[in-house]
């Protein structure tokens, strides 16, 4: 009975904790898509986290909270895709300068404006029927509304990206920006559309993070989640079925890692890096066959096509 | 006949390079018109001109009679119509033909939903239209060169291009694709359409309604085909009389060394064109083997495995008698100094463009003891020796302390040659060696490698361009499908050639 | 003649350009200041004279320097050989534990040996622990951008999980470990501040670095593979072997700035050794242009700022973040000064062009 509930447990969090890798996750592939890789998608995340704290607390909405974190995000990101788009910036150093940025950002803003109140969490939202099915209705289809709709959101963003025109302009600006202006479309608009709905998603995912998983703000909260969502983009061979998968998967070890803690004595440090250990692995597996990677990643456009 | 597009007073340089000099053209409705010229004529700056990718300096632009202002090529393609077929594919590799072909015009379903079955009928006509058998949903990146640019092709009708460019179309293609091609392009006059169709090859030219030469950025020739000969064109290309004799006639049967020698070379599973299925040669001293082909018949392959970049799933290799198949790794072969190679791709893999030029000229660590004497630099001989280097082959440079990358194609293959050829080796392989060079930079290449051939050399030439394999080799071979037939000097002519590099086997 | 006009626009373009960015920085830094509440100008002056003002402050720069010098020197290293090394700070971390435990476990030893013990120690560690990555990216051509950030965090719970549950004496409160013996301290060089001598090792190492980039065949090997791996290739270097010889180098210089760290401020390992050290490297590195020499420059400066930090956090009370903001600042503002040297550059050439100039 102990290990029908701690196996409960673990699947339960394991799909609440995933939103907030699967979001960034899923912004990062967008934006890596169509060329632009942002490293500082961890900064994304905790600005939304404190931007989300802090406007819920004083506004008592959550989605209000939510909005905001997700617009934090989005204009990071706006710096990003200027320095990287416009300016032609090495997109590497710039995302760990955003990252820096955006840490020390909401740091600053936390010790400044000193708020500390625990906040209410989304309250589960069980689907009617679903829910009965013994082991799995509990675990899976009494989740917070949020997590449902960013389950949907995969399905959406899945038919935009392989069904849409939209999706395959994305995907050309990444593969052969050259090509894409040819044909007459706008890459640089393209890329910032994207770059910034990476910002987006991922200030989102952290704002989930603050108001939706720990009903509070504390400095460097993401702990490296922005950085296991680019691994998890490149897990998922950039699609965002594969991705969500990444993300359960990655959310599972670390929530299974809480229970290692517990039950044997290996030794919790051992176990935080599981994730970052794991990772490196499939990637170096990975990179062998990289057949889906973006073909100008990182590198910038000049228009008319000179590199 | 009316004008579909003119030019006039054309002029584009770059720093103190006038690519283009005052150019006047122009290209009537319904022609196919050829603009001939060897490289670095300025073929190329103009048609950038015309498509909207460079803006001149100076020039007008008219088309159907009234002025034009292409500013981009959005411009050229969607207002004047104008369309282009270039050397490197336009195309995006990971998508579908279908997906290339319409990319700038996506076809919708309620509003969003791309409709593939709009696609995949667009596509159908455009196939029966052009006679090229393609499926939509086939990627790109899949297919053959030839098989891309017919994909350009039908772009440019799908956008309903009145003006086409093919900027050296035949590069890649074999001659009966070239063929295919021209019958196409007839069918295009035939409709209205027009044609500039940019070349170095006479014959093709030749093939053309109305032909104009460029030579160092000015025109120095338009007229009909029916008023040029042979002779005619050449003088206008070139200002002093050329002509492109074989080596071969003069090569006397001596009896020679051999420095390299392939025995029975097979590569990968021999299911791709390119694998070597069964290859053998020799390459002996004092002279050049050229092996000439289509890219992607094998050439790769066989560079490859000299290099030591390739492990051969077969054969041996034999230097001066010594088998080394089993130490064919680049750092064998260069600190020993058994080989020289200027690969093909002079800014891609050939040099070095971040480094200064000395860093370049050095390169090759079999000489590394020279230059960095007990691990330690020497300066002075480095700066001597690259000094040297830059005014034996005539690079155009501030000095051994610039860039590589501020060379121009020419300099820099100048000094690509110059740094292996001044290796103390007996065998030299070269491949495309004068690729994209003006023709006074390409003879020069040519005189050197004739040199080091009769100072004792061995040299393996590897090249796409027919003209030049002919011009330079002592014995010549043809690659085709990963099989090698070399040729005794009766049959070393154009006609022959052609048709061994399509496979067509040759009656005795 | 005209070679050098043109190389004295360069550098009055590098400087300029230099300036400009600088500037920027401060425009928004100074922004961001007076909207939180404080005073600018005391802000600036606060950070100058906490970098400079007395000889302690200036040593409290110098300590900082040290590290950053350290890392950038690996860092320039591994960039000029085209390997995206962002793994400093996991292998700072390292070679901090590894200098940690020869300098607390090694009893009886004479001082110099001791130091030296240690230096290789986490030379070595931090070395192999980049190599790795190394290794990872010739054998199975894994990108190295992404391992080398991932290493970082594993390197540093792996330190971590020695400095809790062996390093850690049991009645110590927070983590950290028994203090080193005094034989491994690095010595105090100016009387009167903290002033250790690591930051004499960190330039010597500059200096090190700079001869063997230029002046040994290693360097012009690293250097080649930098600027083509496949023309390397074909000229015969040993493309992988390079790579792992300058991944190694660079994982051990950052592993040297953990020793200094361990050695010479705190004497003893703790858990949070380094505020971001090898990140700020990059930044340095990149403004130095891969220049060890320019390292020690820009490693001054960046110690400076982060010195002047600490000082306006604990004077006049502004919480530390902002420091970190404006380093993130500097980061991201640099990167725009290679694009402003262009345009000067381009900007004098079209205004003063002079006749006869090609």
């Amino acid at each position: 009975m102990v290990l029908y509930s701690a196996i409960f447990t673990i699947v339960t969090s394991t799909v609440t904790s995933a939103i907030a890798l699967l979001l960034p996750a899923l912004g990062e592939n967008i934006s890596e898509r169509s060329g632009i890789l942002n490293i500082g998608v961890e900064g994304y995340m905790i600005v939304g986290s404190i931007t989300s704290y802090l406007f819920y607390v004083s506004s008592g909405n959550i989605w209000l909270g939510l909005l905001m974190g997700m617009l934090a995000g989005g204009v990071l990101s706006l710096i990003h895709a200027v320095f990287c788009i416009t300016l032609k910036c090495n997109q590497v150093i710039c995302g760990i300068g955003i990252w820096l940025l955006g840490l020390g950002l909401s740091g600053y803003i936390f010790r400044l404006l000193d708020v500390t109140t625990i906040t209410e969490k989304f309250p589960p939202c069980p689907i009617p029927l679903l829910v009965k099915i013994p082991f799995f209705g509990p675990a899976f289809f009494n989740q917070n509304i949020f997590v449902y709709v960013s389950l949907a959101l995969v399905l959406i963003i899945s038919i935009i990206l392989s069904k849409t025109s939209w999706g395959l302009l994305n995907r050309g600006a990444g593969d052969s920006p050259f090509s894409t202006e040819m044909a007459g479309h706008n890459v640089f608009f393209i890329r910032y559309i994207s770059t910034i709905i990476c910002g987006l998603l991922s200030g989102l995912g952290g704002a989930y993070l603050a108001v939706g998983i720990l009903s509070r703000f504390s400095e460097g909260m993401t702990n490296g989640r922005g950085f296991i969502a680019i691994c998890i983009v490149i897990f998922g061979g950039w699609n965002p079925w594969k991705i969500l998968f990444g993300a359960l998967f990655f959310s599972f070890i670390d929530s299974f890692q809480l229970y290692l803690q517990v039950w044997t004595k290996i030794p919790y440090p051992l176990l935080i890096m599981l994730p970052y250990l794991l990772t490196i692995i499939v990637v170096t597996y990975i990179s062998r066959r990289s057949k889906n990677i973006p073909r100008k990643l990182a590198i910038p456009y000049i228009r008319g096509g000179a590199e | 006949m009316s004008t579909a597009l003119q030019a006039v007073g054309i002029v584009k340089s770059y720093d103190s390079l006038v690519a283009n000099d005052r150019i006047d053209f122009d290209v009537r409705k319904g022609e196919l018109h050829a603009l001939l010229g060897e490289n670095g004529a300025g073929k190329s700056t103009l048609l950038n001109v015309l498509y909207g990718v460079l803006k001149p300096d100076a020039g007008t632009i008219y088309v159907n009679g009234k002025k034009a202002r292409i500013t981009s090529t959005r411009d050229a393609i969607l207002k004047y119509k104008i369309g282009k077929v270039s050397q490197y594919s336009d195309l995006v590799p990971s998508f579908t033909v279908g997906e290339n072909i319409l990319y700038g015009d996506i076809p919708n379903k309620y509003g969003f939903f791309i409709d593939r079955a709009k696609i995949k009928q667009t596509v159908g006509e455009l196939s029966r239209a052009t006679g090229f058998k393609l499926n939509a949903e086939t990627i790109v990146e899949d297919l053959s060169v030839g098989e891309q640019q017919h994909i350009e092709l039908m772009k440019l009708l799908y956008q309903d291009a009145e003006i086409i460019f093919l900027d050296e179309p035949s590069s890649l293609l074999a001659p009966q694709e070239v063929k295919k091609l021209f019958v196409l392009l007839k069918d295009l006059i035939r409709k209205g359409r027009s044609v500039i169709f940019v070349t170095h090859k006479l014959e093709e030219a030749l093939d053309c309604d109305r032909i104009t030469v460029l030579r160092a950025g000015r025109v120095t020739l338009t007229e009909e085909r029916k008023e040029v000969s042979k002779d005619i064109l050449l003088k206008a290309m070139f200002e002093e009389k050329i002509t492109v004799a074989s080596r071969c006639a003069r090569q006397e049967d001596k009896k020679r060394e051999s420095i390299l020698e392939v025995q029975n070379l097979i590569t990968g599973e021999g299911t791709r064109r390119g694998n070597l299925k069964n290859v053998s040669f020799t390459v002996n001293r004092g002279e050049i083997f050229g092996i000439a082909g289509i890219a992607g018949n094998g050439q790769k392959d066989i560079l490859d495995v000299l290099t030591g970049f390739l492990q051969p799933k077969d054969g041996n290799i034999l230097l001066k008698g010594k088998d080394i198949t089993a130490s064919l790794s680049p750092y064998q072969l260069r600190i020993n100094n058994l080989l020289a190679y200027i690969p093909e791709g002079r800014r891609t893999v050939g040099s070095c463009l971040k480094l200064p030029i000395s860093e370049n000229l050095i390169m090759g660590v079999g000489r590394m003891s020279r230059f960095y004497p007990n691990g330690l630099r020497d300066t002075r001989e480095i700066k001597r020796f690259s000094r040297d280097l830059i005014e034996e082959y005539g690079v155009k440079t501030a000095g051994p302390n610039a860039k590589a990358s501020s060379l121009s194609g020419g300099n820099l293959q100048k000094m690509i040659v110059g740094r292996e050829l001044s290796i103390e080796t007996d065998l030299l392989i070269v491949a495309q060696p004068t690729y994209g060079l003006d023709f006074k930079t390409a003879e020069f290449v040519h005189k050197r490698l004739i040199e080091k051939a009769e100072e004792g050399k061995g040299i393996l030439l590897i090249s796409k361009d027919l003209d030049e394999v002919m011009k330079v080799s002592d014995r010549i071979a043809i690659i085709y499908e990963g099989e090698l037939r070399e040729l005794s000097c009766r049959e070393v002519d154009l006609d022959t050639i052609s048709r061994l590099m399509v496979g067509l086997e040759q009656d005795c | 003649m005209k070679n050098d006009a043109k190389g004295q626009i360069e550098v009055v373009a590098q400087i300029g350009s230099f300036m400009l960015s600088m500037l920027m920085v401060f425009i928004v830094f100074s922004f961001l200041i007076v909207i939180s509440g404080f005073n600018p100008v005391a802000v600036y002056q606060g950070l100058i004279v906490g970098a400079l003002g007395t000889p302690g402050a200036l040593g409290q720069t110098f300590i900082r320097m040290g590290p950053i010098l350290f890392c950038s020197l690996g860092l320039a290293v591994s960039f000029r050989c085209g390997m995206w090394n962002i793994g400093s700070e996991g292998q700072l971390f390292l070679g901090a534990l590894a200098a940690a435990v020869v300098a607390i476990y090694l009893p009886g030893v004479p001082k110099v040996i001791h130091i030296i013990l240690a230096m290789a120690a986490s030379f070595l560690v931090g070395g192999i622990w980049a190599g790795l990555c190394g290794f990872l990216k010739t054998r199975f051509n894994a990108n190295e951008v992404i391992t080398t950030l991932l290493s970082n965090f594993i390197a540093i719970w792996i330190s971590f999980y020695f400095l809790k549950y062996y390093l850690q004496p049991k009645w110590a409160f927070n983590p950290s470990s028994l203090p080193i013996l005094s034989s491994a301290e690095l010595p105090i060089i100016l009387k009167g501040t903290l002033l250790h001598g690591g930051i004499l090792i960190a330039v010597i190492c500059a200096f090190i670095v700079w001869f063997m980039m230029k002046k040994t065949s290693l360097g012009y090997s690293i250097d080649t593979v930098g600027a083509n791996k496949i023309a390397a290739k074909y000229s015969g270097i040993k493309v992988n072997r390079i790579i792992l010889i300058s991944m190694f180098i660079s994982g051990g210089l950052a592993g040297l700035a953990g020793m200094g760290e361990v050695l010479g401020v705190h004497h003893l390992l703790i858990r949070n050794i380094s505020p971001h050290y090898g990140f700020i490297a990059i930044a340095a590195v990149f403004i130095a242009r891969l220049n060890p020499i320019g390292a020690i420059f820009v490693s001054f400066f960046m110690g400076a700022i982060l010195n002047g930090g600490r000082h306006i956090q604990i004077i006049m009370g502004i919480p530390t973040h902002l420091v970190d903001i404006l380093v993130a600042l500097f980061v991201i503002f640099m990167l725009l000064q290679p694009l402003l040297a262009k345009k000067i550059i381009t900007a004098w050439f079209t205004n003063f062009r002079k006749t006869g100039e090609d």
